[in-house]
């Protein structure tokens, strides 16, 4: 049997949900939706459901601990090709054996998903220094990122708890996702079009370009190190960092 | 606009004033955003961008004045230097830490200043700007800020209240070089306050058992930084100084930062380049001190009181030692394999714990992320030795500093990547 499913996470728990009651050894393939692809007769379009989701997180995490939970979770939001027989096989392991996780390296198909797991996490941390946030008109604060990942849902609760009293919203251009915090909840959306008319407070530009003087002026010439530099911040954040951009 | 241009150059000049200072972590405050607040502490501390010469940007690390009554002769605040002098004032402080931080440009604020009027005089503005920043803007991100030496203690317990890292410069190893370099201050007014910010801490530590919701003192612990180069004293002398800091104040960390020649004066050495591969060494051999169990007299003994600098300490350490090696894998004590060179922490524990079920073999010895190309001349496994031969230490150390060595070594963070 062929799945088909809208490529959230919620909607690949619960093409698991349903695999399990199909019976497992039925699955030959789970394919994102939009990839298109339409090549098998005995295909099943499960449309995402959050109780049957959440059944099999919750039974994840109460059989495998909130580790493996985790791993699963960030592997997903990796966003690699053909994630989804390899997670699948991971929910099986995990199911069988509850330290799958913990016996790790053994298996390189498990392996991977810890690795994907991490690529993840790693973009996460980073991106909690590398976001910047620019004030809109009305005081919303904004910010846009082009992650490897799909990390904006995930950093989102970093950001609530810090700004909880503020108004933001983080800006995915590559995946046209939206997280959006009203200063009570976190909301995620897709959006189509792309603003192109962004309309900035009247001080934002002031404290830019302060912010560019302080950074030109914090670094110690005789220490010039660029090398160095880049390899903690490498150039594909650049275009979204104040203090690197040109014009400031 | 003539303010704004005004703001902008202060922040240039005052910020040019702070970078020598190394310290930019972040770290080891779990503060908690309060209703209605703004900011909060990461435990791990978060770097939010890199400056050119490759150091972590993590918070606003500026001076409110580079006005000055001292006349410290490394410095370029001194007295008797003639420059612009500049003063952000208390509110322009906490706007741009406040827009900085929402912007997520940093973690908060280290802020440190010049002497104006008397060391308790500049401290009163230090502790406004603390009080600003806590109580009418309930910002709780970082804030570490400098004791200045010789204030009153009342002043820097109050201080204390509302930072999270409150640290005082030991500027100089000895008395002697702070009599000829900084003439106005002494040993006492430096250590004075570092002890009892080191007893208010152990104090409040103990009263938080008691109390369950009370602020701790300082949860971030203080720190201190040395320059190193400006002086003559040899680096043993250095790192018996740190030593006995870590031990007697429980500092939580002590910063090298390698005199970078901005003035000239008659007691002043005559460098071009800051000695940052000296400053690299001492970083070595202070994590050699907090984390591997060694102890400054053996990295330094008498009768070689500095680095050598091409190969690190705990490879020196070793050549120098090399009667105690090879040691076996499969046997030697924790403490012990943290003395190979190329087996760190995590390497040596996972030795521990593989050993349990299976010996160790050479090639299975890769996977527990031993450095062997290091590690091999000092080690035997199963009986097995895979080196140069210890009859001859000198080989050894030739074939460890490589032209690959080398490079790395330059390329080596020598602030480290803290966070
Ligand atoms: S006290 Fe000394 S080191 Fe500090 S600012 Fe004044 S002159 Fe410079």
């Amino acid at each position: 049997m062929y799945y088909q499913y809208d490529g959230s996470f919620t909607g690949f728990l619960s093409v698991i949900y349903e695999a399990y009651h199909d019976g497992t050894s039925h699955v030959e393939g789970i394919e994102n939706i939009s990839a298109g692809t339409n090549l098998f007769d005995e295909e099943k379009i499960i449309s995402a459901n959050l109780d049957k989701a959440d059944k099999v997180l919750t039974g994840l995490y109460h059989k495998c601990g909130a580790q493996t939970a985790h791993t699963l979770y960030y592997a997903f939001m990796a966003e690699q090709p053909e994630r989804e027989m390899l997670l699948f096989y991971f929910i099986c392991a995990a199911f069988r054996d509850p330290d799958t996780l913990a016996k790790g390296k053994a298996d390189p198909w498990i392996g991977q998903v810890e690795s994907w797991s991490l690529k993840t996490s790693n973009e996460c941390h980073r991106m909690l220094g590398l976001l910047r946030f620019s004030e809109l008109e009305e005081k919303i604060l904004y910010a846009e990122i082009r992650p490897d990942h799909n990390i904006a849902p995930l950093i989102a609760g970093h950001f609530a708890k810090r700004m909880a009293e503020e108004e933001w919203a983080v800006h995915d251009l590559g995946r046209h996702i939206v997280v959006y915090y009203d200063k009570e909840r976190i909301l995620t959306a897709n959006v189509t079009e792309q603003e192109k008319n962004i309309k900035y407070s009247p001080t934002e530009k002031k404290f830019r370009s302060m912010w560019c003087q302080y950074y030109r002026h914090i670094s110690i010439e005789e220490r010039r190190n660029p090398k160095l530099q880049r390899s903690f911040m490498p150039e594909k954040y650049w275009p979204y960092l104040t203090e690197m951009s040109k014009v400031s | 606009m003539v303010m704004c241009m005004d703001l902008m150059s202060k922040l240039g000049v005052l910020a040019d004033a702070a970078k020598y200072d190394v310290s930019c972590s972040s770290s080891g405050s779990g503060r908690e955003n309060k209703p209605g607040g703004i900011g909060n502490g990461a435990r791990s501390g978060i770097c939010h961008s890199w400056s050119a010469d490759g150091r972590c940007i993590s918070l606003l690390k500026i001076l409110m004045t580079n006005n000055c009554i001292y006349d410290c002769e490394y410095c370029a605040n001194r007295r008797s230097n003639d420059i612009k002098r500049v003063f952000l004032t208390p509110e322009e402080l906490v706007a741009l830490t406040i827009q900085f931080y929402r912007r997520n440009y940093i973690e908060g604020l280290f802020l440190s200043s010049g002497i104006i009027g008397s060391p308790d005089h500049t401290t009163e503005f230090l502790i406004k700007i603390a009080k600003l920043l806590r109580i009418r803007e309930n910002f709780n991100g970082y804030i570490h800020m400098k004791g200045i030496p010789g204030t009153d203690t009342v002043l820097l317990k109050e201080l204390g209240r509302y930072v999270d890292r409150l640290s005082v410069n030991m500027e100089l190893p000895s008395e002697q070089s702070l009599q000829l370099l900084a003439p106005q201050k002494t040993r006492t007014a430096i250590l004075t306050p570092m002890k009892f910010i080191h007893e208010q801490f152990t104090e409040r530590r103990e009263e938080k058992r008691l109390v369950k919701y009370m602020q701790p003192f300082i949860p971030a612990g203080q720190t201190t930084q040395m320059i190193v180069g400006a002086s003559k004293e040899h680096d043993r002398h250095i790192l018996k100084l740190s030593e006995a800091l870590y031990q007697k104040v429980a500092l939580k960390r002590v910063y090298y930062s390698a005199y970078v020649p901005v003035m000239t004066g008659k007691n002043l050495p005559a460098i071009k380049q800051p000695p940052l591969l000296r400053e690299n060494r001492l970083y070595q051999a202070d994590w050699l001190l907090r984390y591997y169990h060694f102890s400054a007299d053996e990295i330094l003994p008498e009768q070689h009181p500095d680095f050598d600098l091409e190969v690190d300490p705990k490879t020196n350490w070793a050549l120098q030692n090399w009667r105690v090696f090879p040691i076996e894998i499969n046997k030697a004590e924790y403490e012990m394999l943290l003395r190979v060179p190329g087996i760190g922490i995590q390497s040596a524990r996972r030795i521990i714990r593989t050993r349990r079920f299976i010996p160790l073999s050479y090639d299975s010895l890769c996977r527990t992320g031993v450095v062997l190309k290091r590690a091999r001349h000092f080690i035997t496994c199963g009986g097995h030795y895979y080196g140069l031969g210890l009859d001859n230490p000198d080989r050894i150390k030739k074939s460890l500093i490589s032209s690959k060595y080398q490079k790395m070594f330059r390329q080596m963070s020598l602030f480290e990547g803290q966070a």
